[in-house]
């Protein structure tokens, strides 16, 4: 909010460093422009949305005291021109006026200082109350109200005038409204209606201050999409004490201005405020602030902020009821502003010992190096996601969200893979072929009682001119080494779920945790039909997901150390010819089971020949105790007969 | 001896070399005939043939050696004159990559805050109002419950969490008001949620780090302690620091802390004293048990560092992590 300086050092005087004492005491000046100071006021406190407000901070620190400005007293009557008929206005009051020899109010500097319009001289007085008390005034035609008015709430559909609106608006049921006998003449606190509104006719004014229930303003305002200087007011919580004086005010400028009082200044309130009250001793503020003041300058430092000592107990000041709550932490808040948070002491406190990772911490970390290692970049995307996103996934039911207003937020996400394929996508639009992310997410989805839940995955995607499902496989097999965890890989997964059903058929597996037979995830190329709805071609990713909340507990295998034997094995190649469609892995664990006398198989080279749809593997086998070479000549023959012919069938 | 240099001299490669060994040394060399001849020389002069014999021997031995290992050493050097590998071509192996800069961000601050033995914990992001408003002391009608702030799955029934304050509303209330318990040191880092507009600085989830410490006579003192100690962790023991008054509905007194670095300042952390109001919320009398609680906004510290717009940093653009990676 912006406020002239010239005019704050009429309500206080400002030191030389005033720009650091206002930040210091919570008034953030964002920027100054000559005399204007650019000010982010402090949410909860309502009080400082005007120049007095901002002096009686200032004070607090300074103690220079706060200079007070001119006012008429008036004599308050008993209502008899309005009625209250709701809780929901606190106070109210009208002061009649004769503004037939108004001259101008000479506010124009106060009022466009912080970008009020100049109106009308009646108008503009109530809007230099605002800035100076913080005190919302409005003025109505009096001649143009028809019998009593009420401050009530409105019936299902009653619509009204709204001043800067098109038309009637019709007002949500129990809206807080001024009202006379035919029109609704003001929202309260909010905006005020055609109808009874002041012209360059009016003769006669009624001049109203109020104080409304801060909640049902903010709610009024919310409602019908208005923001004015006066709802931002009512909705922090206006000031009791300011309903009279801010009318004071008024009749004091009024006055400069020849327009005089024509009749009794009413007054009702309908609500009574609690007072407030906080007992506090001296000695509890130097325990908690650890630093040496004494009682007096306690109740000094307070009593600039209106909090003045009662009984043994500090009475809470009218224009403070809304922020402070009644505990001593209130004040312990006041005093450490007056004096100042730089200047209070600090010291660390005293840490017996410090923490350690946990055994899930440290494999997060192991598998964060692993993959970095590997090339990897971690990303984060985001857990909602689009109506296209929802579309593309692969299990239609979501979490929804019931009020975006940015429609990339409409749903949790329930998936991963719908965002690493984008991933890929948008690196191949700026020709970034070699990609290798992921990311610790999680996807949402309903329990079996229709409860929104949460899963941790791991996810990652790759794709380049060397990746291939089988990289992903050897940086899987890996991991799950360095992990030292007992895992298996099984393929021809024959009831995929839906995410692995976006995967290619024989270009996928599953990881199985063996001591708990549990899936642990899976992998594999992305379809290529699932790619080209993101304008992926030619490429082939390969993805792979995880939940790490079993990742991350699941316990390490034990194994035990043995020597290296001196016996070099024999290690014999054979070359068995298969055709399309036998998997290598087969015909090793033919072999493997079939022959006891085989330590070990592996798949050393593979050559295709798509003309004679086969291929021909190389398998490195590796025998057990010795034999002759008569003997393993005569077994190699054996086996690699064995091999061919199980390939064949 | 003359025709054994002049022979060696034209051998050109080590195959050479072993054909004059042969020729030389070998079974039917003139050598080998003397050295069989030896028994029909008369036994007083056969020593002192013999010796000569063996020194003739020793002395092909050496040239046809010496003759190897200048032979060893040209062919050597003419391999390795024309080899014509290229060591200016790409490096092959696999780069590394990296962790987002945010996740950095919150290890150094884990790393620091476990020296005062703080512990991480974490907690859901689909949340219920009572942890992410409600025991935080902001009622219904507070705006950050707005519909403009907050996403809603379920109106006032659940939504993702707006801050990971929720988690230490859920830690606390594990506690059952059991003061045996104290103290309690946490921080929670993780993902947000803010149903707000979205341009390059603002974006609707980002992350959060906060932390949380509750016992007996815990201090404003300590709480600007800790501030300054995480903050010179983070920024180096020369950053200037200061503090503010700040609002927050669950802390009380709430402040803000201000670092330096020469280009003016720049506010870091929220924090504040456990307001007495929440504090009875989490089932602890305030006139005993106190505590303070801090955030830091990760994502926007993480920009900070690297330069790198939000939008840039929760994208999908890995060319963005590889420039980051350069950045110190």
């Amino acid at each position: 909010m912006k406020f002239s300086k010239k005019i704050l050092e009429t309500f206080v005087d400002l030191p030389a460093d005033w720009r650091e004492l206002m930040e210091d005491v919570g008034l953030e000046v964002k920027s100054v422009d000559g005399d204007i100071m650019n000010l982010e006021l402090l949410a909860n406190r309502g009080d400082h949305y005007c120049y007095l407000g901002l002096a009686t901070e200032i004070n607090g620190r300074a103690g220079t005291g706060v200079k007070q400005l001119q006012e008429k007293g008036l004599k308050y009557e008993n209502a008899k021109r309005f009625v209250i008929d709701t809780d929901k206005c606190i106070a109210y009051s009208f002061v009649p006026f004769d503004i037939k020899s108004i001259k101008p109010a000479k506010a124009d500097y106060i009022l466009e200082s912080s970008g009020v319009n100049v109106i009308n001289p009646a108008i503009d007085v109530t809007n230099v109350v605002m800035l100076e008390y913080g005190q919302p005034a409005h003025v109505y035609d009096a001649d143009k109200i028809v019998g009593q008015v009420h401050i009530r709430e409105t019936k299902v559909g009653e619509k009204a005038a709204l001043l800067f609106h098109e038309g009637l608006t019709e007002l949500p049921a129990g809206t807080v409204v001024i009202a006379d006998d035919e029109k609704i003449l003001c929202v309260a606190g909010v905006i005020g209606c055609h109808g009874a509104g002041v012209d360059e006719n009016t003769k006669n004014v009624l001049l109203e201050t109020a104080l409304f229930d801060p909640v049902s303003i903010r709610k009024t305002a919310k409602e019908l999409g208005v923001c004015t200087i006066a709802s931002q007011r009512f909705e922090r919580g206006g000031n009791l004490d300011a309903v009279k004086s801010g009318a004071e005010r008024a009749n004091y400028l009024y006055e400069q201005i020849s327009a005089n009082q024509n009749g009794d200044a009413e007054f009702s309130q309908r609500v009574k405020l609690p007072v407030k009250e906080i007992q506090m001793s001296g000695d509890f503020v130097r325990n908690e602030l650890e630093i040496d003041i004494s009682d007096k300058e306690i109740n000094e430092r307070l009593s600039r902020y209106g909090f003045i000592m009662s009984d043994k107990k500090y009475v809470v000041p009218n224009v403070r009821t809304w922020d402070i709550k009644g505990f001593k932490a209130d004040l312990i808040e006041e005093l450490a502003r007056s004096i100042g948070y730089n200047n209070l002491p600090s010291h660390l406190p005293i840490a017996k010992i410090g923490s350690e990772p946990t055994s899930a911490e440290l494999r997060k970390s192991q598998i964060d190096s692993y993959l970095v290692d590997n090339g990897f970049f971690e990303v984060f995307t985001d857990n909602l996601y689009s109506p296209k996103h929802a579309k593309l996934s692969p299990v239609p039911e979501h979490v929804k969200i019931e009020n975006s207003i940015e429609g990339g937020y409409a749903f949790m996400k329930n998936n991963c893979i719908v965002q690493a394929v984008e991933l890929v996508s948008k690196n191949l639009r700026v020709k970034n072929r070699e990609i290798r992310a992921f990311e610790w997410s999680k996807v949402f989805d309903f329990d079996k009682k229709g409860i929104p839940r949460e899963t941790n995955m791991l996810w990652g995607i790759v794709n380049g001119n060397k990746e291939s499902a089988l990289t992903v496989k050897g940086l899987l097999e890996n991991l799950f080494e360095n992990l030292g965890l007992d895992v298996r890989f099984e393929y021809n997964i024959e009831k995929p779920d839906e995410e692995d059903n976006l995967l290619m058929p024989k270009r996928r597996g599953e990881i199985y945790y063996t001591p708990a037979d549990a899936l642990l995830g899976s992998f594999g190329e992305v379809s290529p039909g699932f790619s080209e709805q993101f304008d992926i071609k030619n490429e082939h990713p390969i993805y792979f997901v995880l939940n790490t909340d079993a990742l991350l507990i699941a316990p390490k295998k034990k194994t035990k150390y043995e020597s290296p034997s001196n016996l070099i094995a024999s290690v014999r190649d054979i070359s068995v010819s298969i055709p399309y469609g036998v998997s290598a892995g087969s015909v090793a664990g033919f072999i493997a089971k079939n022959y006891k006398v085989i330590a070990d198989v592996k798949i050393t080279d593979v050559f295709e020949k798509p003309k004679e749809s086969l291929r021909n593997i190389t398998f490195a086998l590796e025998f057990k105790g010795t034999q002759s070479t008569e003997e393993l000549n005569s077994l190699i023959l054996e086996i690699m007969n064995a091999a061919n012919e199980f390939a064949k069938k | 001896m003359e025709n054994l240099k002049k022979e060696l001299s034209n051998a050109k490669t080590t195959q050479d070399l072993d054909n004059i060994k042969s020729k030389w040394l070998g079974k039917k060399s003139e050598l080998k005939a003397k050295f069989d001849d030896l028994k029909n020389i008369p036994a007083e002069k056969r020593q002192e043939v013999g010796a000569e014999l063996n020194a003739q021997r020793v002395k092909i031995e050496e040239m046809i050696e010496n003759a190897k290992t200048e032979i060893q050493k040209r062919i050597l050097n003419e391999k390795l004159a024309n080899d014509n590998f290229d060591m200016t071509l790409p490096g092959i192996g696999i780069s590394t990559g990296a962790l987002h800069p945010v996740s950095v961000i919150e290890e150094k601050c884990i790393a620091a805050l476990r020296r005062l033995g703080f512990i991480p914990v974490s907690g859901p992001e689909v949340e219920e109002p009572k942890y992410n408003f409600d025991l935080l002391d902001i009622p219904p009608h507070h705006p950050a419950r707005d519909m403009q702030d907050t996403f809603w799955i379920k109106h006032e029934e659940l939504l993702p969490r707006t801050h990971t304050t929720s988690v230490q509303s859920r830690y606390m209330m594990s506690l059952n008001g059991d003061e045996s318990k104290l103290p309690v040191k946490i921080v929670s880092p993780g993902r947000v949620y803010r149903n707000e507009a979205v341009d390059t600085q603002h974006l609707a989830i980002f992350n959060q780090f906060e932390g949380l410490w509750v016992g007996h006579d815990v201090k404003l003192s300590e709480l600007k302690g800790t501030l300054e100690f995480i903050l010179r962790e983070i920024y180096g023991p020369t950053v200037k620091i200061r503090f503010k008054p700040k609002y927050y509905p669950y802390t009380e007194p709430s402040i803000g802390a201000d670092i330096d670095l020469g280009d003016g300042w720049w506010t870091i952390v929220g924090a504040g004293m456990v307001s007495p109001q929440v504090m009875k919320n989490f089932g602890f009398d305030p006139d005993k048990v106190s505590g303070f609680a801090f955030g830091f906004g990760t994502s926007r510290l993480a920009g900070q560092f690297t330069g790198a717009s939000m939008r840039e940093l929760y994208g999908m653009d890995l060319r963005v992590f590889k420039n980051i990676k350069g950045v110190k």
